[in-house]
């Protein structure tokens, strides 16, 4: 462990200040807001991690945070935390006693793992970073002969290195153990990249503190180069973000019908009696596989039938005196174990098997029907 | 005695030693220009010696460029004023004005069949909404609908993306964008003639949501500079742009976890600054103490003063709804003196105690 030059102690403090005790859990419960975060193991011998709600439920968002900021010689490699199964912290990693790093050592766009886990094909990328300009083309020179040529040499050099990368397992291009040449073997731009200019006037306050005027003209110069795309990036979005609202209002609709007809069924017990001897442990289960897609669980009025998402994950401690009874006693004390939403809308499948009529395949435009 | 002339096996070995002679001679050198044609190591740092230059000088002209645009030479007005903007919406006005003065024209796009394809399927859709034709309208878009269109004039693969960059190329998109929403509304309120149930057309719409894909904001790292994403996070938040899956690395990971351990109007609050805390909070960067450390004593009088004082002490600001937990924040907090306090004496126990007493000022700040 390395120390940095910088107390890692003071970030920590703002980190808390900013963001609270939140695991990444809890945060996607509560905002519906999908949060990820890059991290290096220090020793540089693991593939980046890319934190989120699925792959690391438990473990502190400020703690991966600091880690990710953790940028070598600067600040010191951290040790993750988590949230355990009594409320306490405790060592993410039980084993192993490996500290992290700044995850933009190796990955500082995780594009390929968003494409695995959450199916995305289109980046908005801001990008800041001082070491892209060494990789990206540069544009706005008025001399487009230049910027092409420019951006074959550094191809055709970057190419060079790849190749280079796999000799000897990488070893050859990391002597004595310094991984330089990680940053200028990364992508570093996405379907939209966003560039806030920085001069070299402002390199020199590169890690200096911020007062109100230079918070506001930093937020100001991010705002100011996201304008000329916010078109672009509209055009884009735009089938995308209407099947969002579309699918959030069936969803919102289908689950009113839903607890409609529960509680018209409350009232003949014999016929719903199926469905009720699955009983709490069922729905412990039953609709928390982990998803994105299911909006309607963050809007607010959720159907009587769920529980609330609170119960479920991330607050065991306080609580359990006022959680209802009749989840049992066991479950309640636990934390979550995933988030109250369903993968391609268990409820969904749900009213098919409840409904008497005939039973349809869930999938559309496959089978005709009349 | 010896025999002038040698025997032949003597010749033979005499043969055989030059050769090995002249391998060893020819063997570096042979490696060398191996070597050099694998690495070719002079090719590639002259090219390396270009490129600084190129990029340093295209880096320059940039500047220049820019400097230019600003009205040291060109009093264009409406330029100028896209730079004062304060707003999205003055900007906007000023980029139309602009636009107006010199239009732009799709000629030399060469794009014509992808708009015609687009008019085509357009005018498909509104005659089947016409219609009323739900299973029609389904089956088009379930099969036609997908992110990466073609398009585009060169044979690059994000054409699409290359295309809109052009204001009139995005209005004739557009039209198409509005007609397929529209028919997906259509869809979804379930008002066609002999629609099929909810939770059918709810699969439709899931299904075509997963094959059409995602939109990802990524905030990359660089230190200081990362706070500039917060500029870019409010600007798509305030156009209702902002993705559901965001992504921070380093610095960006500050903005990244900001933004999504908030609700939407506390996120507004962070990015107009007018939080209560959020400007004292901004402090990243601290020196290193080097004043002698905290012994591992006080550390753990603290500790047992905090686990007593648990349940009683409510603490500082968090964004997440903690206020009615109080139990749970405290045994918190009493667990991460725990945690300071276990650093610390691994620390020791390594003998490297050049941890300074920020960790008892930290500890102390959080109580």
């Amino acid at each position: 462990m390395a120390p940095g030059c910088l107390a890692h102690q003071v970030l920590e403090t703002t980190l808390i200040n900013l963001i609270g005790y939140v695991t990444f859990l809890e945060a996607f419960d509560r905002t519906g807001r999908v949060l990820n975060i890059t991290v290096t193991r220090s020793d540089g011998k693991a593939p980046p991690l890319l934190c989120n709600y699925l792959t690391t439920p438990h473990m502190l968002v400020h703690c991966a945070s600091l880690a990710s900021c953790a940028i070598p010689g600067v600040f010191e490699a951290v040790e993750l935390q988590a949230k355990g199964r009594d409320g306490r912290l405790e060592p993410y990693f039980k084993t192993g006693n490996w500290t992290w790093t700044d995850g933009g050592m190796q990955a500082d766009l995780p594009k390929e793992r968003l494409m695995e886990l959450f199916n995305v094909n289109q980046f908005i990328v801001s990008q800041v970073s001082p070491l892209a300009p060494l990789s990206v083309p540069i544009d706005g020179t008025g001399l487009p002969w230049l910027e092409q040529m420019n951006n074959l040499l550094k191809c055709q050099l970057i190419g060079f290195l790849q190749g280079a990368n796999k000799l000897w397992s990488g070893r050859l291009l990391r002597p004595g153990g310094f991984r330089g040449v990680d940053f200028i073997l990364q992508d570093y731009e996405g379907t939209v990249t966003i560039r806030p200019s920085w001069g070299l006037r402002e390199m020199s306050k590169f890690l200096s503190n911020f007062d109100q005027e230079r918070v506001k003209q930093y937020t100001r110069d991010g705002e100011r180069a996201t304008w000329p795309h916010l078109e672009l990036i509209r055009s884009l979005c735009e089938i995308e973000f209407c099947l969002d609202e579309v699918a959030a209002g069936l969803q919102q609709s289908i689950a009113v019908s839903r607890a409609a007809a529960a509680a018209a069924s409350a009232d003949t017990p014999g016929l719903r009696k199926s469905n009720s001897s699955m009983g709490g442990a069922s729905a412990f289960t039953r609709g928390k596989l982990p998803s994105y897609i299911q909006l309607s669980a963050y809007d607010g009025d959720r159907p009587s039938d769920t529980p609330p998402a609170s119960t479920q994950s991330g607050f065991p401690i306080g609580r359990s005196g006022s959680v209802d009874s009749k989840q049992g006693g066991r479950f309640s004390q636990l934390p979550g174990v995933a988030s109250s939403a369903s993968m391609l809308n268990l409820a969904a499948l749900d009213t098919l098997d409840n409904d008497d009529s005939e039973t349809m395949p869930p999938s559309m435009g496959m089978a005709p029907f009349q | 005695m010896s025999s002038p002339m040698s025997s032949p096996l003597d010749q033979l070995v005499r043969v055989i030693v030059r050769l090995i002679k002249r391998a060893f001679i020819k063997f570096p050198q042979l490696a060398l220009r191996f070597l050099e044609i694998t690495f070719n190591p002079s090719g590639h740092l002259r090219q390396l010696a270009l490129v600084l230059c190129v990029q340093i000088s295209s880096f320059l002209l940039q500047r220049l460029r820019n400097q230019v645009r600003r009205g040291l030479l060109i009093p264009n007005k409406d330029e100028r004023a896209l730079d004062d903007a304060t707003t999205y919406q003055q900007y906007k006005l000023c980029q139309q004005r602009i636009e107006a003065a010199n239009p732009q024209t799709l000629r030399g796009m060469r794009n014509d069949e992808f708009f015609e394809l687009m008019r085509q399927r357009a005018s498909t859709y509104a005659k089947l909404q016409a219609n009323g034709d739900e299973f029609g309208l389904m089956y088009h878009l379930r099969s036609e609908l997908m992110r990466k269109q073609s398009g585009g004039a060169g044979y690059s693969r994000d054409g699409s993306t290359w295309l809109r960059k052009h204001r009139a190329a995005r209005e004739r998109i557009e039209e198409y964008q509005h007609q397929v929403c529209s028919a997906l509304r259509y869809i979804a309120s379930g008002v066609a003639p002999g629609s099929s149930r909810p939770a059918q057309r709810l699969a439709f719409i899931n299904e075509t949501r997963h094959a059409f894909g995602r939109t990802a904001l990524l905030l990359s790292g660089g230190a200081a500079f990362g706070v500039k994403h917060m500029g870019v996070v409010s600007a798509l938040q305030r156009e209702g742009l902002l993705p559901r899956i965001i992504a921070g690395t380093s610095a960006g990971s500050i903005v990244a976890a900001c933004v999504c351990s908030r609700k939407d109007d506390e996120l507004r609050e962070l990015l107009d600054l007018t939080g209560p805390t959020i400007l004292q909070t901004f402090r990243f960067f601290g020196l290193r103490n080097s004043t002698p450390s905290a012994s591992a004593a006080d550390l753990e009088r603290l500790a047992a003063d905090t686990r007593a004082a648990a349940g009683v002490t409510p603490g500082g600001w968090s964004p997440a709804d903690m206020e009615d937990n109080d139990g749970e924040r405290n045994l918190l907090k009493a667990s991460t003196v725990d945690w300071d306090l276990k650093r610390h004496l691994k620390r020791q126990q390594q003998g490297k105690t050049m941890l300074d007493n920020t960790v008892l000022k930290t500890t102390l700040k959080h109580l």
